[in-house]
């Protein structure tokens, strides 16, 4: 099986005092279902960011997508072929309507314009999102900004899905939807969530973080 | 402080909106790609800070912030300004868009000469309290050199505005020792949890 | 919300770009003429094109409210003859008055256009037309961008405001308030860097290289050209009765 990532003694720290992420080493397959849980603060997001270059680690290695990943402009290739959800979906729906928002990264793929309205339409349709396609993010639900967030991920066809608290402020008809598209969509997973119901219907395997280490 | 539609005299309005404009290229020239969330979020920060009604003195006013905002965006401010402006004349009316040009020179040029000073006199300061004054200085001087502009403008439009040109001026008293009180205190406070925003280079030098 | 459109069922509906070629051409030409009758036609004219497009009376009133306050003050400020004592009981100069009435009428006027273009439309359809529009596309993102987070930011300051109340902050006019004020302007500044922080990384995440991109695309129909031709010759015709 190919190995998407694969992490050797990761070290990271925001500061000069206390480590975020010490000694991390774990790999993600392709077709992986990995449940990354732990409490708060513990570090997942860290992580998250670390896998597609936006903390680089100060000690370490990041492989994926068959490279070692150091600098910037490695981390280009990577983050076209992974989506990260981010955990405040405001953040990722920074264009003027939900169309536009799922059009950024294809766009940014180099695909021609009638492929991404392609990609654009089908994808809002699969999440059921296509209502709000016109719309500002301002005027969507919790719910829906999420499933809008995961939409402009989605319509990338990335090889592997990094979900931070992807359930967060969602009612139970978008996390039926949301369970829905993973278990279709053939992307690889890793997603952090206190969520262990949800996280059950999905996950095939999970890792722990305590204090910033691997502790299962 | 906006001078309203209909006032001033048409030649004032197009030297206006031609300052504005080369200003405002100039800045967009300086903004780095990856700088364009920052400006646009301060953009929109600044903004909603310039919804805030204050009591300054006898009356209440609601805050420019121009001095602030020329520190932390350095040539960003003239974009940020403008579209500031925009958005007082098209969501509450205040100010308005034929007078855009001249309202934006009027606070946009002082921001970013009170921005390149500031960062200039920094460089040899070390202690935060006085480099909050400066801050608070800075602020001051630009309210004075808006209302000094937005005065001047007004007299130039006819003979007519003299009366409420002075009247302007007088009443910015009150605005300038307000906004560089309120420098000086977000400067401080600035300092206290995130210095090198202050110390650092702005957005766009 | 701040910046939606007053209403979403228009009577008319023309292009954006349209819209904003004519309320541009109309602010010329009310700048350009002098006489108050001219300009009470032209304020006539306005308030058409602004219930047309879909300004809300509410928000035409409000805002017409607010102006007419402040040219009320500025009434007496200019055209007062003098103001000397012995000059009482103080008389209204004629030629001010004629004065002042074509610019409290030019500015009326002025105002109601720009309510009709944000009546009828949003902030972000304004900032695609001015990209259409040939406006650098870097000022028009900045418009969208901005506008996108504005409601977002006034919920952080409220939610700044009413913490600090909720600790016995008010607004008064000594210096504490002016030492709380200041920090929660600058908690809002800082929460703002942080959001664009995040933004950008966001933006990387799918692959931002510098470039925006737009989706929409507007289309001229014939009834847009009629539009602009007919703003274009009203707007010729109290010209003309402006110089005659
Ligand atoms: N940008 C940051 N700067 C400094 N410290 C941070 C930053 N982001 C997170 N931290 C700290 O790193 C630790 C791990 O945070 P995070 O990865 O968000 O954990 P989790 O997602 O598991 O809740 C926390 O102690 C947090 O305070
Ligand atoms: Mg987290």
């Amino acid at each position: 099986m190919e190995t998407l990532f694969a992490l050797t003694n990761v070290d990271f720290a925001y500061g000069p005092d206390r480590p975020t992420l010490s000694g991390i080493s774990m790999t993600l397959d392709a077709n992986d279902r990995v449940a990354l849980t732990g409490n708060n603060g513990s570090g997942k997001t860290t992580l998250l960011h670390a896998l597609v270059g936006l903390n680089k680690p100060q000690q370490g290695e990041i492989h994926a997508f068959g490279r070692q990943r150091r600098t910037e402009k490695d981390f280009y290739e990577v983050r076209l072929r992974a989506g990260l959800l981010f955990e405040d979906s405001d953040d990722q729906l920074f264009c003027a309507t939900v169309a536009e928002d799922v059009a950024f990264g294809p766009f940014n793929l180099g695909w021609p314009r009638e492929r991404v309205a392609a990609a654009v339409d089908s994808t809002l349709a699969r999440l059921g999102l296509s209502h709000s396609r016109d719309l500002s993010a301002a005027e969507l639900s919790h719910g829906e900004k999420r499933m809008a967030a995961l939409a402009t991920l989605l319509a990338m066809n990335p090889a592997a899905l990094l979900l931070d608290e992807p359930t967060n402020g969602m009612d139970q008809a978008h996390i039926d939807v949301l369970i829905q598209t993973l278990q279709d969509t053939e992307a690889a997973l890793l997603i952090a969530s206190h969520d262990h119901a949800f996280l059950k219907r999905i996950a095939r395997r999970s890792l722990r973080l305590e204090n910033g280490r691997i502790a299962s | 402080m906006h001078i309203s539609d209909g006032i001033l005299s048409t030649p004032i309005l197009i030297g206006g909106a031609c300052v504005a404009a080369a200003g405002v290229a100039q800045g967009l020239r300086k903004i780095e790609d990856n700088d364009i969330p920052k400006t646009a979020l301060l953009t929109a920060a600044f903004f909603v800070a310039s919804l805030v009604h204050v009591r300054i003195g006898p009356t209440s006013a609601h805050l420019i912030l121009n001095g602030m905002a020329g520190i932390l965006l350095g040539w960003a401010a003239f974009p940020a300004l403008l579209i500031g402006l925009l958005f007082q004349a098209l969501l509450f009316g205040h100010g308005g868009i034929s007078v855009l040009g001249v309202n934006t020179v009027a606070i946009a040029v002082p921001a970013v000469g009170a921005g390149l000073m500031f960062r200039r006199m920094v460089h040899r300061e070390t202690s935060p309290r006085r480099i909050a004054l400066m801050a608070g200085l800075g602020a001051g001087l630009c309210i004075a050199a808006t209302a000094l502009f937005s005065a001047a403008v007004l007299a130039l439009s006819g003979r007519a505005w003299l009366r409420t040109a002075w009247v302007l001026l007088v009443a910015h008293v009150f605005v300038m020792a307000g906004e560089a009180v309120l420098a000086y205190f977000i400067a401080a406070y600035l300092l206290r949890v995130r210095p090198a925003l202050l110390l650092g280079r702005p957005l766009a030098a | 919300m701040i910046g939606q459109p007053d209403q979403t069922r228009f009577r008319f509906k023309p292009d954006p770009r349209a819209l904003i070629l004519g309320v541009g051409l109309w602010t010329i030409l009310f700048v350009l003429m002098q006489t108050p009758r001219a300009l009470a036609l032209a304020g006539g004219l306005a308030l058409i094109l602004a219930k047309a497009v879909g300004a809300s009376w509410r928000t035409l009133i409000r805002r017409m409210a607010a102006l007419n306050a402040l040219l009320i003050f500025l009434l007496p400020l200019m055209a007062v003859e003098s103001f000397a004592l012995s000059a009482w009981p103080w008389r209204l100069a004629p030629d001010r008055l004629i004065l002042f009435a074509a610019v409290a009428l030019r500015a009326n006027a002025i105002l109601i256009l720009a309510q009709g273009l944000v009546g009828a439309m949003d902030m972000a359809t304004l900032g695609h037309a001015l990209v259409h529009l040939r406006c650098p596309p870097k000022l028009a993102h900045l418009i969208v961008f901005s506008a996108r987070y504005l409601d977002l930011l006034r919920h952080e300051w409220n939610r700044l405001y009413r913490a600090a109340r909720m600790r016995g902050f008010r607004m008064s006019i000594g210096l504490r308030t002016w030492r709380v004020l200041g920090a929660l302007v600058g908690g809002l500044l800082l929460r703002s860097l942080d959001r664009a922080e995040r933004v950008l990384y966001a933006m990387k995440c799918r692959g931002y290289q510098g470039r925006f991109f737009m989706l929409h695309h507007f289309r001229y129909t014939a009834a847009d050209a009629v539009f602009v031709l007919t703003l274009a010759l009203a707007g010729g015709i109290v010209i003309w009765l402006d110089r005659m």
